[in-house]
């Protein structure tokens, strides 16, 4: 009987909850919902525009600074995106989710069959149907995997952009559809999805503006990458020589790094 | 996918009398030519080994019947773009996980909160870009498959009398580079090598391959020298250079199959010849898609996709 006068505020809370989380999509989750170790929100939202839906931290554009609040040293952060890209892997193998590596990462692969040494960030593909199956069932799930470099396993955010279902590169500030985030060290490798393109039989597109025929991704290979299983489009040297230029399949120097043939290694040149 | 294969010694053992090795280049499942060239070269399978340098199938009209002929004859076989490309999908069809784009009534895409499937890849046009590669790869057999899964990207044939050391690919070798470290892709799809960079690429407009492969090995000690037989390059034709034998002369599009034919006699001694058969003009067949062999190679221009261009470098 108390609550007879009231009956209503349930229903209101619930209706309230509901707005709350409508206008928080506008931004990715926000850093007292995910936050792990850090006080305080690095994350550049404040700067950003309304509509974008990833904040990059305020020191670096490869961190997110929902979990981290400094730069990471040269060595961790080769580690931590060797975990990150082998989390990556093994995750999307076991839930079945069709991806592959491309760009800076395929090069790598192409290189050593690792990331090189001077990348800050790993990229990757998925098909449209794969990204569908991940943003219906997989958005905000947090993984724990177990690697090399953190054999007490690490957690690991999967977080899709709602905005992926406009797949128009016009939405230039939501190019990324979905990331695959460490929560303790803030790498993050972006995932994009790959449209086919509308009245253009065997083009392929990604939001973020690149185009592939299809013939050159699909089908795709099997290889090894970070000591893990992965997939690499068909046609990946010629892949490669178009983004990057020819030389870059055999020049041996770049970004004040010299690629040791005997070893098999990018080192980092002394500096003298 | 096989690397490097080393050929069995035994196959040119002249145990039993001269010895014939038989190079054929692409077939494209042209069964019937293939019988009537072979047929003219009297063809013995007790004293003649066959060797097909890759591309036995797609386009033509009997790819299935060019397979089963090959594994009864047991004739040795490279991969070429097209066994790459069919048994990737054959591959992929048969590990596939979650979404199986030619199955549409087993999952086409899970239903759920996601949103709308903007981009469904379900249509049989152009799914994954390799529909025609599915097609042929859901029709092989067990057998056929593992005979074209175990064809070596690089076949090393040995010391071959009075020719030297020979290798079978199918589109060509960059000099100097270890068999073992060449580039695959390139290895079943190169035209042309940049001189700078020692690149292999499919554009026809920089140097041909063979050209630096003859001049490389005519520069070495006359013992490490090999001869490449190639087939691929259906614009060029018979080009019979001395280290390095093309022999596809475009059977599938009208125009001829080729044997090239070692007879070795005696252990330092062989003789070559070629033979030919004329083949009917395949290309109007029905039911066959336009191939990623069929496109025209180009660095990806602007005006190809109507965007911004994608030289953009990211990493």
């Amino acid at each position: 009987m108390v609550f007879r006068g009231t009956w209503w505020l349930p229903l209101a809370l619930v209706a309230l909850t509901c707005a709350l989380q409508c206008a928080l999509v506008l931004g990715d989750a926000d850093f007292e919902s995910v936050r792990v170790l850090m006080t305080k929100d690095s994350s550049g939202k404040a700067g950003d525009p309304k509509e974008k839906y990833w904040h990059e931290s305020t020191f670096h554009p490869h961190l997110d600074g929902r979990f981290i609040d400094h730069d990471l040293k040269y060595e961790d952060q080769q580690t931590n995106l060797t975990s990150l890209m082998q989390s990556y892997l093994s995750t999307m193998a076991d839930l079945g989710a069709e991806t592959w590596i491309i760009h800076g990462t395929l090069m790598g692969w192409w290189w050593n069959r690792k990331i090189m040494p001077w990348d800050s960030d790993v990229d990757v593909h998925v098909s449209a149907d794969t990204m569908h199956f991940l943003a219906s069932y997989y958005n905000m799930t947090i993984h724990t995997c177990r690697t090399e470099h953190a054999p007490r396993g690490k957690n690991y955010m999967l977080e899709v952009n709602p905005k992926w279902v406009n797949n128009s590169p016009e939405d230039s500030l939501n190019t990324i559809d979905a990331r695959w985030i460490d929560m303790l060290s803030g790498v993050f490798i972006d995932i994009t999805a790959v449209h086919r393109t509308p009245k253009r039989p065997g083009m392929m597109f990604c939001k973020d503006d690149h185009h592939y025929r299809e013939a050159d991704l699909f089908p795709l290979r099997d290889s090894v990458f970070e000591d893990r299983p992965v997939k690499i489009p068909y046609n990946y040297a010629e892949l490669l020589q178009q983004e990057y230029g020819r030389v870059s399949l055999t020049r041996t120097r770049f970004a004040g790094h010299t690629f040791n043939s005997t070893s098999q290694t990018w080192t980092r040149n002394s500096k003298s | 996918m096989i690397q490097l294969q080393t050929w069995d010694t035994s196959l040119l053992s002249l145990e039993h009398g001269a010895k014939r090795l038989i190079f054929i280049g692409d077939i494209h499942g042209c069964h019937d030519e293939l019988v009537t060239l072979l047929a003219e070269a009297r063809y013995n399978n007790r004293t003649d080994q066959l060797v097909f340098t890759g591309n036995l199938v797609s386009k033509g009209p009997a790819s299935p019947a060019v397979v089963d002929f090959a594994i009864q004859e047991h004739a040795s076989c490279v991969r070429g773009n097209h066994e790459d490309r069919m048994m990737l999908a054959y591959r992929d069809l048969n590990n596939r996980l979650v979404a199986d784009e030619d199955r549409n009534e087993l999952t086409s895409a899970p239903p759920g909160p996601g949103g709308p499937l903007v981009n469904s890849l379900n249509d049989e046009s152009f799914p994954h870009g390799d529909y025609i590669d599915r097609k042929f790869a859901k029709a092989l057999t067990t057998e056929q498959a593992s005979y074209l899964a175990a064809c070596p990207v690089v076949l090393d044939i040995g010391h071959v009398p009075g020719i030297g050391h020979t290798l079978a690919v199918h589109a060509g070798l960059v000099p100097g580079v270890d068999l073992e470290n060449q580039d695959p892709m390139g290895i079943m799809n190169m035209e042309s090598v940049d001189l700078r960079t020692h690149v292999p690429s499919r554009d026809p407009k920089g140097t041909p391959w063979f050209k630096l492969w003859n001049a490389y090995q005519s520069v070495r000690p006359k013992r490490e020298r090999s001869t490449v037989v190639y087939g691929h390059d259906a614009k060029r034709g018979l080009q019979l250079n001395q280290y390095s034998k093309g022999l596809d002369t475009g059977c599938v599009e009208g125009g001829k199959l080729t044997a090239w034919m070692l007879t070795i006699e005696t252990g330092q001694k062989s003789s070559q010849e070629t033979f030919s058969v004329k083949c009917k003009d395949y290309r109007g067949l029905k039911g066959k898609g336009k191939g990623w062999d069929d496109l025209p190679y180009s660095p990806f221009k602007e005006d190809e996709h109507g965007g911004k261009g994608t030289g953009k470098i990211r990493s």
